[in-house]
């Protein structure tokens, strides 16, 4: 029995190393062609995250598609490759060392995920990769180093306004649900303590982990406790199960959302037990705009894709043609990685889908804040 | 380069992983889903007294090994009560409680995880990937080492003993809760070791990285390396952390890779698990119980 | 207060109907494969999703429920006759059997993501209505539909179980297989039925736990554990008295703790119980075991 373990084991590793030997003289090992600039995209494609890293996929695809057809990352072609890190920070690790090393990434798109930006933000610095994240919210990111940058805006000013708003329109008493993930709980923190800075209160704040289904107890608590308002702080799939649950239970105070929301999946998910909740506008994404470059995305987007895109998508187009717009800048004359960072330190304001922003010193970016809401079965603008 | 090393690395600590469940379940028979837990425990006391704490490393380790003790050995107290299935779903469970708790206390992070600063140990960096891949080999070694001892030790005739006839070991004297207890102790020792290593070289823990992935893997590496031999883990380990990561280079339709992972991953492992019981290398294969009537 | 109690104990009683659902369907299946196996958390997690393929397709809700049922039944007979018979007679140990159906599971979901994406989707027409029953306790048509379904289904296996023949040759098999060929059962034939069966009930409780909330590829995951714990209580006997116990007690230590400290710590109490109940259990035949 050994020796055929042994036979097996060594087939295996022949099989593997032959595979590897192959991928090698085909070109797959070594970095890049002379001329070609990588780009690296780390994205949850499988796991608990997937649906969102599939979302972020299509939209690099497509935004990497268009670049290519009109020419506008600059001289130097760019190659995308994409790798999946499972939103799990040890596989994104891995994920970003082979692109690193195996594929020569000069810059590295990723990850949807806090907890696995917040990990591969050391290898950033200590190996000078800029990294860009689409879609991490942590605050912990903003001092994660000067290669780390992201075009999600921070919990803060999220969390802030949507406070600022409730009280101002006379709603003292709140309850809290939020999702027990960092965006879900920085964003229930923030918006907690600006309450009752304002003078309201916190009637009830309840965690929920992101894979619940089941609301109806806390709800039951909340019912009882007869507040002003319920926020809730989490993404769109768990906000739309709660808002219907919510309806059913006889609760109709006004609910108030996240800017994460804004996704045609929250629309079908919740019915008409969405209408008229709140939430903020802060990806600075509006799927309805009439502005002739969202309008050909979402176009653009439908026609390849059959699904309306929302700020997941919109979030990674625009990191997609940042580093476009950045490789131009530079890449005829020195294409690396310190280059790149230093044009996003002092970059013009970019017009993206997500509005108009620069960087600032920490790599974060400050987006303007509208508030929206859902009339008769669609996202509008609130009054 | 610094992608071979860092697969050297997980090669390293899994395979290290996979040698406790080695000593635990190839030779003590008692077959456990909890090692992520264990292997999370050491993980989060590492990152919490090099964190928080700013402890020295000398305390960190101690400490680590020390939690993986404690933490396998309250897994011991409750295998002593329960058989074989029972146990197996109650491991499963004990995970699941670990998970949730972690990510629900503050004190280390909770959903936020906890960053931990580099850590130099006499000039060395334990996040670099080479300084990672020589300590996490040696853990390695030492777990093969020690699993290898301990095959040939009287305690590890006795385990084997128990393992297979638990009525007849205590006839000849041989008491099992004391085998069992020693041989989860030594195996609870690796793992929190592996913590350890694990969180000073990627200095990040979060509750995504000891999820019921890990836990399966685990299991898994140690069957399909094959039980009852040191080398079994080894063999696990290096066809568990490298298939995955073989499946990046495997060119598949864009749409549907993560999908596609999923369903090779698991195909192969049911297939190879049921092809081959024995593991590739192992000498023993949990028999189906004496008493079991299942349709012929 | 009341109507707090009263409105939890709808939500307790929703969730034990879904889980009682799972268990009863996972011990079926235990008296053939005699293991515990992850297989049935393949029918948890297909079924749902082929009714959501249906409803697609036809529009039909109803439609797509019985469709996804009956496929359901076919697929258990099915498994069982290409699977299971060849894997009782192998003599694998439970671990393996387990090891490899949690490869399968993983495949399954692979299967699911692959086909249908990794966006949750929606498969019941109900919006927010609900019934409105006095001290102001509301039932969602979901809900519903959840403790109607559980409670015929639950007296239907009464019934069959303990009054008909088929009920009692099953019972037969789950106490000893041996004798029970020898008594010229035909046991493959009711194996095959207790496996189809057993997938119908597993399914019936994806689709109802489907309901009122979002399916992904990820969602059958828990809801099998905790299943896989009650029917550890009652396996060895078949007693799927104690199965619904143990059922009963997680649903409702889960609905009172998500009230008392939010959905995020009901996992982990619920975990406990579990523990607790294993290890109860276990204890507990141990003692009847030494008693003989």
């Amino acid at each position: 029995m050994k020796k055929r373990g042994w036979i097996i084991l060594v087939g295996l590793g022949l099989l593997i190393a032959g595979g590897l030997w192959f991928a090698s003289t085909r070109g797959w090992f070594s970095s890049r062609a002379p001329n070609e600039l990588t780009v690296g995209v780390i994205l949850p494609l499988s796991g608990d995250a997937a649906s969102y890293g599939e979302k972020g996929r299509r939209a690099v695809e497509m935004a990497r598609d268009l670049a290519a057809q009109s020419n506008s990352c600059g001289p130097v072609p760019l190659r995308v490759v994409f790798e999946d890190s499972a939103a799990s920070p040890a596989t994104g690790i891995a994920a970003f060392r082979k692109l690193r090393s195996s594929d020569g990434a000069t810059v590295v798109i990723g990850d949807v995920v806090s907890a696995v930006t917040l990990a591969l933000a050391p290898l950033a610095e200590e190996g000078h990769t800029v990294l860009l994240s689409p879609t991490s919210s942590a605050p912990a990111i903003t001092n994660a180093g000067p290669y780390t940058f992201r075009i999600w805006p921070s919990d803060l000013a999220e969390g802030t306004a949507v406070a600022e708003l409730a009280t101002s329109r006379g709603l003292r008493r709140i309850a809290v649900m939020h999702m027990n993930n960092d965006y879900g709980t920085a964003i229930a923190g923030i918006f907690e303590r600006t309450v009752r800075a304002r003078r309201g209160e916190i009637v009830l704040s309840a965690a929920y982990n992101p894979d619940t289904t089941e609301f109806r107890s806390t709800l039951t608590r909340i019912r009882a406790a007869r507040p002003d308002a319920i926020y809730i702080a989490g993404y769109f799939a768990d906000t739309a199960v709660i808002v219907r649950q919510a309806r059913a239970l006889g609760i109709d105070v006004q609910l108030l959302g996240t800017t994460a929301i804004e996704d045609e999946g929250f629309l079908q998910s919740a019915g008409s037990a969405a209408e008229g909740i709140i939430y903020p506008l802060a990806t600075g994404f509006d799927a309805a705009s009439t502005d002739p470059a969202v309008v050909r995305f979402v176009t653009g987007f439908r026609q390849r894709f059959g699904a309306t895109p929302g700020w997941v998508e919109a979030a990674h187009y625009d990191a997609f043609n940042l580093v476009c717009r950045a490789t131009a800048a530079v890449a005829p004359n020195d294409p690396s990685s310190d280059a790149i960072r230093r044009y996003f330190e002092g970059m013009p304001p970019f017009q993206g889908l997500g509005g108009t922003f620069s960087f600032d010193r920490n790599g974060d970016v400050v987006k303007p804040i509208v508030f929206r809401t859902v009339r008769d079965g669609r996202f509008a603008a609130l009054r | 380069m610094e992608y071979l090393l860092h697969l050297l690395v997980m090669f390293g600590i899994f395979g290290a992983l996979a040698s406790a469940a080695n000593i635990d379940a190839g030779y003590g028979g008692v077959l456990s889903f909890a090692y992520a837990a264990v292997f999370g425990a050491g993980a989060y006391v590492t990152a919490y007294l090099l964190g928080p704490q700013s402890a020295p490393v000398w305390l960190a380790l101690p400490a680590a090994v020390a939690v993986g003790i404690g933490a396998n050995l309250i897994v011991a107290a409750i295998a002593s009560r329960l058989a074989d299935g029972d146990f197996a779903v109650a491991t499963l469970a004990a995970h699941g409680l670990f998970a949730a708790v972690v990510a629900n206390t503050d004190l280390v992070g909770g959903p936020m995880g906890l960053q931990i600063p580099q850590v130099q140990v006499g000039g060395l960096s334990l996040s670099s990937p080479i300084v990672a891949a020589a300590i996490a080999l040696s853990l390695l070694t030492l777990s093969v080492a020690a699993a290898y001892k301990l095959q040939r030790s009287s305690l590890g005739r006795a385990l084997r003993v128990v393992r297979e006839d638990a009525v007849l070991a205590r006839s000849l004297g041989i008491d099992a809760s004391a085998c069992r207890v020693a041989a989860m102790a030594a195996s609870g020792a690796l793992v929190g070791a592996a913590g350890f290593v694990f969180a000073s070289y990627v200095q990040f823990v979060h509750p995504d990285s000891f999820t019921t992935r890990e836990a399966v893997l685990i299991v898994c590496m140690a069957i399909a390396g094959g039980l009852g031999t040191p080398w079994g883990a080894v063999a696990g380990a290096a066809l568990l952390v490298l298939l995955p990561e073989g499946l990046r280079w495997v060119g598949l339709p864009a749409a549907s890779e993560g999908a596609m992972r999923d369903i090779l991953y698991g195909s192969l492992l049911a297939a190879f698990v049921l092809l081959r019981p024995a593991g590739l290398f192992g000498c023993f294969v949990p028999a189906a119980k004496p008493h079991d009537t299942t349709v012929r | 207060m009341i109507e707090s109690f009263a409105q939890l104990g709808i939500i307790a009683a929703a969730s034990f109907s879904v889980y009682a659902l799972a268990s009863l369907g996972f011990l079926l299946i235990y008296i053939p494969a005699k293991f515990f196996n992850f297989t049935a958390a393949v029918p948890v997690l297909l079924t749902p999703y082929i009714a959501y393929a249906v409803i697609q397709r036809s529009g039909s809700f109803a439609l797509g429920c019985l469709i996804s049922l009956a496929a359901a039944g076919i697929l258990g007979g099915f498994l069982y006759q290409v699977v299971f018979r060849r894997l009782g007679a192998s003599g694998y140990s439970a671990t393996i059997q387990l090891v490899a159906t949690l490869g399968i599971y993983t495949a399954a979901v692979g299967v699911i993501g692959l086909i249908f994406g990794q966006q949750s989707v929606r498969i019941d027409p109900f919006e927010s209505e609900a019934i409105l029953l006095p001290l102001e306790i509301r039932v969602s048509f979901a809900q519903a539909l959840s403790i109607g379904t559980a409670a015929a289904a639950i007296l239907c296996f009464h019934v069959v179980w303990r009054r008909t023949e088929v009920g009692l040759r099953l019972r037969a098999m789950a106490d000893d297989m041996i004798l029970a060929r020898i008594l010229s059962i035909p046991v493959s034939r009711y194996a095959m039925f207790a496996f189809a069966a057993g997938f119908v009930l597993l399914g019936l409780a994806g689709v109802l736990g489907g309901f009122d909330s979002a399916l992904r590829p990820t969602f059958a995951f828990p809801l099998v554990v905790v299943a896989m714990v009650a029917a550890a209580v009652g396996q060895g006997n078949a007693r799927f008295a104690a199965a619904l116990a143990a059922s009963a007690v997680i649903a409702i230590a889960e609905t009172a703790v998500a009230w008392y400290a939010g959905e995020a710590w009901a996992r982990p109490v619920s975990l406990v119980c579990l523990i607790v109940i294993l290890v109860w259990a276990g204890t507990q035949r141990r003692n009847s075991l030494r008693q003989v």
